[in-house]
């Protein structure tokens, strides 16, 4: 009984964290689409979501390696994991308050991390695989992906000559769909995985399945609806900053960083590089505004973007190390209990959150004049050569 | 360095990404110019319009493998 109650709410921490992973990475494969009205945004997060459906069922050859090699398998309980997905839930639902893209991958790893630490000591974790899995990957990404989409977006322009024939933009707007439909396919074969990698870590540490076991057909069913309902819910406060603050997009610079991403981001799997989707569609995105003559990036956004970027291992991994500290050979009333908690305090932050509202509605509407001083930058001479 | 990241497989990223993102965008650019080209010119619309096609057909079939290759692995 104890056992079953633990692995039920560390099932039900996972499909939390996998929902908040969709949530927060819908922006990845839809901010540009919806920046330059290629799709509704109801239409763009309703696609992202089939999409990442689709894809987490298309393959499960990366779910048991989230964490694998980080910290020693053998110290891992389900406390830990437990911890460990709390410290990353609160990580995600912090970034996505203010707005800025973080890896969620990279939360779990921290939570993981900060979890295990506390729980068995420095020694249970193992420095070199954070550099090579998780700290060398997190500085290639972006600097991969920036300079795709950089070299793409001069080349589309120089190419198809948008500025001087804005019937083009139309387009590459439909371009967009399918650009924007393989990033959120590869969103689903990876990220939805390493959901089913943590759940099936814990029936295996509970003793429910053998060790080695693939994922049983409900974890990915389970893990697949979650995270295309954190999809579809759309995590609007990061598509705003992804679409329309760190740079203006436009049809042609949408289509060149989507797709940069997309193949920077199969690439990388392919090559069992491990790339995070966040890092590799921002620096697109940046790329984009890097490859088009007179374009300008807030590069105080962007600036921003990398210190959350810094931040995530060290903070998920705090803030689980603190939950470890307390849950570790705890009691079940105690976990059941610091799990109320943490369900009492998200749901009060996303309360806060209905106070300054960024929807569907509203996600294309810039306030800050800031914002809207790139976008105007541009406006005109397109406005112009379009009448 | 190398310790950390298999210089092969990154070194196979960056050539791969380069090709296939920079490559990709520039057909479907070129693809784009020439259906503009078909709407503003309908005297050459037919050779525009298969010029697209051809290059849309392209990028179907570079998606298709890349996205076979990935998921088979």
């Amino acid at each position: 009984m104890h056992d079953a109650v633990l692995l039920f709410i560390v099932v039900i921490t996972a499909l939390t964290f996998d929902f908040t992973n969709g949530f927060h990475d819908t922006a990845n494969a839809m901010a540009t689409s919806i920046a330059t009205g290629a799709l509704k945004p109801k239409a763009a997060v309703a696609l992202s979501a089939a999409l990442n459906l689709l894809g987490a069922f298309l393959s499960i050859k990366v779910a048991a390696t989230i964490a694998g090699g980080i910290v020693s398998a053998d110290v891992i309980t389900l406390p830990i994991v437990f911890a460990g997905l709390l410290g990353a839930i609160v990580w995600n639902i912090v970034t996505w308050m203010f707005g800025l893209p973080s890896s969620s991958s990279h939360a779990l790893i921290g939570g993981v991390i900060g979890a295990t630490m506390a729980s068995a000591g420095a020694s249970a974790v193992h420095g070199h695989s954070i550099v090579a899995k998780v700290i060398v990957p997190a500085v290639l990404s972006p600097i991969i992906a920036a300079l795709v989409a950089a070299l793409a977006t001069r080349l589309a322009y120089r190419t198809a000559r948008p500025d001087e024939r804005p019937r083009s933009h139309r387009y590459f707007r439909l371009g967009q769909l399918a650009s924007a439909s393989l990033v959120s396919l590869a969103h689903g074969t990876n990220d939805a995985q390493k959901t089913m990698g943590v759940i099936t870590l814990a029936l295996i540490a509970d003793k429910e399945l053998a060790p080695h076991s693939d994922p049983p057909v409900w974890v990915i069913t389970a893990c697949a609806l979650a995270i295309a309902a954190g999809t579809y819910l759309g995590g609007w406060r990061v598509i705003r900053t992804m679409g329309h603050r760190l740079t203006h997009i436009e049809p042609p610079q949408g289509f060149a960083a989507q797709t940069s991403a997309a193949i920077v981001l199969l690439t990388a799997t392919q090559g069992g590089l491990p790339l995070s989707t966040t890092h590799i569609t921002s620096g697109a995105v940046l790329g984009s505004g890097m490859g088009k003559k007179g374009a300008k990036i807030r590069w105080s956004v962007a600036g921003s973007m990398v210190v959350a970027w810094v931040l995530t291992l060290p903070a998920a991994g705090l803030v689980a190390g603190g939950l470890g500290l307390i849950v570790d050979n705890g009691s079940t009333p105690l976990i059941v209990l610091v799990a109320v908690i943490a369900a009492l305090a998200l749901t009060g932050v996303w309360l806060w959150s209905r106070k300054h509202r960024i929807t569907a509605e509203n996600v294309n509407e810039i306030a800050d004049p800031a914002d809207r001083a790139i976008r105007d930058l541009e406006l005109p001479v397109l406005e112009q050569q379009a009448s | 360095m190398g310790s950390y990241v298999d210089l092969n497989a990154l070194r196979n990223v960056v050539i791969i990404s380069l090709v296939a993102g920079v490559g990709l965008t520039v057909l479907f650019s070129v693809a784009v110019r020439a259906l503009v080209t078909a709407d503003e010119n309908p005297r050459a619309a037919v050779g525009q319009r298969l010029l697209a096609a051809g290059c849309l057909l392209l990028v179907l079939a570079a998606v298709v493998v890349g996205l076979w290759a990935v998921l088979a692995k």
